[in-house]
């Protein structure tokens, strides 16, 4: 028996290659989407499990409440790891990591750039499950001016030798570091990225910094790991209590207060509400979004191919009628078709592994990942062919085994075994259900589309072409750097300012002349050619002629300001701050000095000259250059530096770049849209190639008796479209609106917006109309240009 | 080995009520050969699907080989069937996507027969017929007069009691409808009881019996041959 069904499954393939394939295409893609997305929530939820003990570990995260003003930090203080653990006997051991940090790795004449190293502490690799190739774990990282690298880096820096006690030079540090231990490469289901690690000791002899104090340093992450069955609640009093102590008595008054708290390694990737971590974090959403498309996609999917089988049943009717004629059960019946289900999902499932490994290039580039067909998990793929043949293949042949095993074999003989049309009936709710989503995120991905070239094309208020900018860690060095650039022709300008359009800002309270109370204002300190260099435009008064003293006690303004201080004649007016007082010399016309996700704030501008000894932020040389004969600009600009400053890595930016940088979160939703806006437009058509494919052999006889009566094919085409058509009006109606809803809701979080193109929604209505109709009309062609007297004869 | 008691049966619309048998009441003994006959519409094509198990019958009784089978489920109507009675259609109904041999094993395969014993019954009959040299070639490769011959074939490979034949000649031309109609009477004659809805009085002439109906009732029921001798003077 089982044979003879293998045959007519086969037989039955061979007979309708197009219809197989559609049905095989559109279960493999459907497969091959939700395997990929499997990988990628396997992946994501994976994240730091790898450690021992994953579970007990914690990172201290930190709170500080100032005056109503909240901070939350993923970092703290050095001395807080080995504190807590002498406080605490439930802490068992404690790990420190500082920061990223970007080095050079000298090598007699050339230098390797190393964007991920980091201090870690000598425990580091007893506390993490971080491999260690080479070298031994407990004491690796004990030694100052010891250094881990990984295995890829070992491999850059000495190929074909062995890296171990090989001595290495660091950025324009003249102390010798050793290698004492090669790790391998992090996992990258880690949300600890490093390619080197320095000794904490190191820090430590060199005296950078202060690790004692609980309220200095706050730029380290300490890991701790806590007993078994510990109670976290417990530990947060006692650990509030430790908190006055080393602390918060000294803001007792003030209005402030720190607390620290305890958050879970494994929770870091996917819930991480801090946005300054090292890698991508707070991906929970996207496990969330992903998997609902992905179960969105099998269910469409199925009741897809339910369609289409079902479209397909009555060129199978006298074989069902003559099954059942020669004593065929309908368990009998069914099972035949259960099998051929079957074996589809079984070819499906093949189809998607092929067509996974051909679609995953594009989806590693969209959420910035290196998925593999071949990390999935043995059980995963176990797990994946039970569900996606199995489970799926048996609920997807429900429905058309019990349909086709239900036929009469006396209305088969007699030629009447289609179920009676015009019902509403389960499948065009669900047809309906594609085409809103579809309407909705073609909308979606259009608004989201013009908001990004509104971004790309709204005027900064500055010119961004051309521009520069380089971090120098001094006055001395910027204005060292700038007369050496001097030398080159195609320097058009240069400045030095504390930050550049779309770098770090820094806010203070003022005071403004009659003005109560005061307000937040942006500060900025730069030379005499910064307006120039940028290209800035003075509404009134008078630019800084010189950045040294004659000018500290003067300052620009921009317009922001002056509307916020509400004055009609700004020049001469004075503003306070920090026991000085600046008089308004001119008013800049306002730009974007932060990213037009926010709106221009108040700008106080003063001479680099006046700006407090005490801080210690960089100063930025911004570098107009030539549009014509620059040649390769930052190659030059790279061995001007290292001539300068040899063993400091260049740090730079140009700013169109960086300014492109700030919309990659739009960039990558537009992206995601894009992708499944074409997935929700091709599972949607192929739901109406099946439906419009059954529609037609449904009124067959219909047909040709309109055709008798004279119907012209044009009218049956018409006829048999608007029934479709009618489905594409009734999803417009519920998905235009939501889609305007969320989209407009979305537009309103930023400070510059488009305002809700409505033509979107005509757009999308139509693309899918005309879609629909293509597909609708040239299914139903065949049916609508049959010889009436075939099909009369037929039924 | 067939018994109708007042065999009704009543096809419902919401709107309208069709009696398309009316109280039929015969008997067909063990291998006889009998015809039904009657104007489109009178009721054949409804008794044969009745007599056939593929349908219940609104009211009245129907024995089957002794069984009283009108309420049947459609379970236990498919066993009874498979087991007891082949059938010839007018439109041959093979499956078209089957080979000869295919076709004609398919009673087997739901009868439960091993693979070995299908390939034996098969061939024996393909043998018994003269179209063994067909059996791997697939329906529409062959004429109207192979196709009846291939579905003669699929209705006896399984040795029912009874074959049902709806108009088997309909399509073919009188050479091929004489082939046809020796082949059944051939199986009558070695004990195969055989009912047949027929239009044609020359291929009524060979069964021994005639049933007549009209609107649903019988009128006459005769022997064939004087019914083809009075049909002749008339």
């Amino acid at each position: 028996m089982l044979t003879h069904y293998l045959k007519t499954t086969l037989k039955q393939f061979s007979k309708s290659p197009s219809f197989s394939f559609i049905n095989l295409f559109g279960l493999a893609t459907a497969m091959a989407v939700c395997l990929i997305i499997f990988l990628y929530v396997y992946r994501e939820l994976s994240f730091d499990r790898f450690h021992e003990q994953a579970e007990n570990i914690y990172r201290i995260s930190l709170h500080a409440d100032m005056q109503g003003e909240e901070l939350y930090e993923n970092v703290s203080s050095p001395a807080m790891g080995p504190d807590l653990v002498e406080a605490f006997p439930e802490i068992l051991d404690y790990a420190r990591m500082s920061g990223r940090q970007t080095l050079s790795i000298w090598q007699e004449n050339s230098f390797i750039t190393v964007e991920k190293t980091h201090y870690a502490d000598s425990t580091f690799f007893e506390f993490f499950s971080f491999e260690l190739l080479r070298g031994n774990p407990h004491t690796a990282l004990v030694e100052p001016y010891s250094v881990v690298v990984t295995e890829t880096l070992a491999q850059k820096l000495f190929p074909d030798q062995d890296p171990m006690g090989k001595p290495i030079r660091l950025d324009d540090d003249t102390r010798k570091y050793t290698i004492t231990g090669i790790a391998a490469d992090c996992p990258p289901n880690s949300h600890i990225q490093f390619e080197l690690l320095r000794s904490f000791e190191t820090l430590i002899v060199n005296r950078q910094g202060v690790f004692t104090e609980w309220d200095a340093n706050l730029s380290y992450h300490n890991y701790v790991k806590l007993l078994n069955d510990t109670d976290l609640d417990d530990l947060l009093k006692k650990t509030e209590e430790l908190t006055y102590e080393k602390v918060n008595y000294k803001f007792e008054g003030m209005g402030v207060k720190i607390t620290f708290g305890y958050f879970p390694l494994t929770d870091i990737r996917l819930r991480s509400p801090f946005g300054n971590e090292l890698e991508e974090a707070g991906t929970l959403w996207k496990v969330w979004v992903f998997s609902l498309v992905a179960l969105f996609v099998l269910f469409i999917a199925g009741f897809n191919y339910v369609n289409l089988t079902i479209a397909r049943s009555g060129k199978r009717a006298k074989e069902v009628g003559m099954r059942k004629v020669l004593g065929a059960h309908k368990k009998a019946l069914k099972k035949q078709f259960y099998l051929e289900t079957l074996f589809l999902t079984g070819i499906s499932f093949l189809g998607a592994l092929i067509l996974a490994e051909i679609f995953l290039p594009f989806f590693n580039q969209l959420l910035n990942t290196n998925l593999q067909l071949l990390n999935i998990p043995w059980w995963g793929l176990l797990l994946s062919v039970i569900i996606f043949v199995g489970v799926f293949g048996l609920l997807a042949s429900i429905y058309p085994a019990w349909y086709m095993a239900s036929f009469h074999p006396v209305k088969i003989l007699k030629g009447e075994f289609w179920s009676k049309p015009g019902r509403f009936q389960p499948r065009n709710l669900l047809l309906l259900i594609q085409f809103a989503v579809s309407l909705a995120l073609i909308v979606c991905t259009l608004v989201v589309f013009l908001q990004i070239r509104f971004f790309q094309q709204k005027e900064h208020g500055f010119n961004e072409k051309n521009l520069l900018v380089v971090r120098t860690e001094s006055r001395e060095d910027a204005r060292i750097f700038m007369n050496a650039m001097e030398s080159f022709a195609w320097i058009e300008k240069q400045s030095i300012s504390t930050t550049f359009p779309g770098g770090p800002s820094y806010m203070e309270g003022i005071v403004a002349e009659n003005v109560e109370p005061g307000f937040m204002a942006h500060r900025l300190w730069v030379d005499e050619h910064f307006m120039q260099t940028l290209e800035l435009n003075l509404l009134e008064g008078r630019n800084f002629e010189r950045a040294d003293g004659l000018e500290n006690e003067n300052a620009l303004v921009n317009q922001a300001l002056v509307r916020q201080a509400g004055w009609t004649e700004p020049l001469g007016k004075t503003i306070e701050r920090g026991g000085r007082t600046y008089s308004v010399i001119g008013v800049i016309e306002d730009y974007h000095f932060q990213s037009l996700h926010q709106e221009i704030e108040p700008l106080l501008v003063n001479t680099i000259d006046s700006r407090p000894d005490f801080m210690s932020t960089p100063y930025w040389v911004q570098v107009r250059y030539k549009e014509t004969g620059s040649p390769d600009v930052l190659l030059s600009v790279q061995e001007k530096w290292e001539a300068l400053f040899t063993g400091n890595t260049l740090r730079h930016y140009f700013i169109s770049d960086h300014l492109h940088l700030q919309y990659a979160t739009e960039r990558s939703f537009g992206r995601l849209f894009q992708a499944f806006t074409l997935l929700a437009i091709i599972i949607a058509m192929l739901g109406v190639l099946g439906l419009s494919s059954f529609a037609a052999q449904q009124r067959q006889k219909e047909t040709g008796i309109r055709k008798v009566m004279g119907a012209s094919t044009s009218s049956i085409l018409f006829r048999m479209s608007g029934e479709f058509l009618k489905w594409v009006m009734v999803g417009a109606i519920i998905a235009l609106p939501l889609a305007y809803w969320y989209m407009d809701k979305w537009l309103s979080g930023f400070a510059y917006a488009i305002d809700f193109p409505y033509w979107t929604m005509l757009a999308a209505l139509s693309g899918v109309l005309a879609l629909a109709l293509v597909i609708v009309t040239t299914q139903s062609m065949q049916s609508a240009r049959a010889n009436p007297a075939d099909v009369l004869k037929t039924e | 080995m067939i018994k109708s008691v007042d065999l009704t049966k009543v096809f419902r619309t919401e709107e309208v009520e069709t009696t398309a048998l009316n109280k039929v009441s015969f008997e067909i003994k063990e291998g006889e050969f009998v015809a039904i006959m009657g104007p489109s519409g009178c009721g054949k094509s409804t008794l044969l699907n009745i007599l056939g198990l593929l349908d219940n019958p609104s009211g009245g009784e129907y024995v089957f080989l002794e069984q009283e089978v009108s309420n049947y489920s459609e379970k236990q109507r498919a066993n009874l069937r498979k087991k007891n009675i082949g059938f010839v259609f007018q439109n041959f109904n093979l499956i078209d996507e089957l080979s000869v041999f295919e076709n004609i094993e398919l009673p087997l395969i739901y009868l439960g027969f091993s693979a070995s014993e299908r390939k034996k019954r098969v061939e024996e009959v393909l043998e018994q017929m003269q179209i063994m040299h067909r059996k791997n070639h697939f329906p529409l490769q062959l004429s109207g007069g192979q196709q009846q011959r291939v579905a003669v074939c699929r209705a006896v490979v399984a040795k029912p009691h009874i074959i049902l034949a709806d108009e088997p000649t309909g399509n073919l031309d009188s050479t091929h409808g004489d082939e046809v109609m020796n082949l059944l009477e051939t199986l009558n004659k070695n004990g195969t009881t055989i009912i047949m809805v027929t239009h044609s009085q020359r291929d009524a002439s060979y069964a021994q019996r005639v049933i007549r109906l009209f609107d649903g009732q019988i009128v006459t029921e005769d022997k064939a041959t004087e019914f083809v001798l009075s049909s002749t003077t008339q």
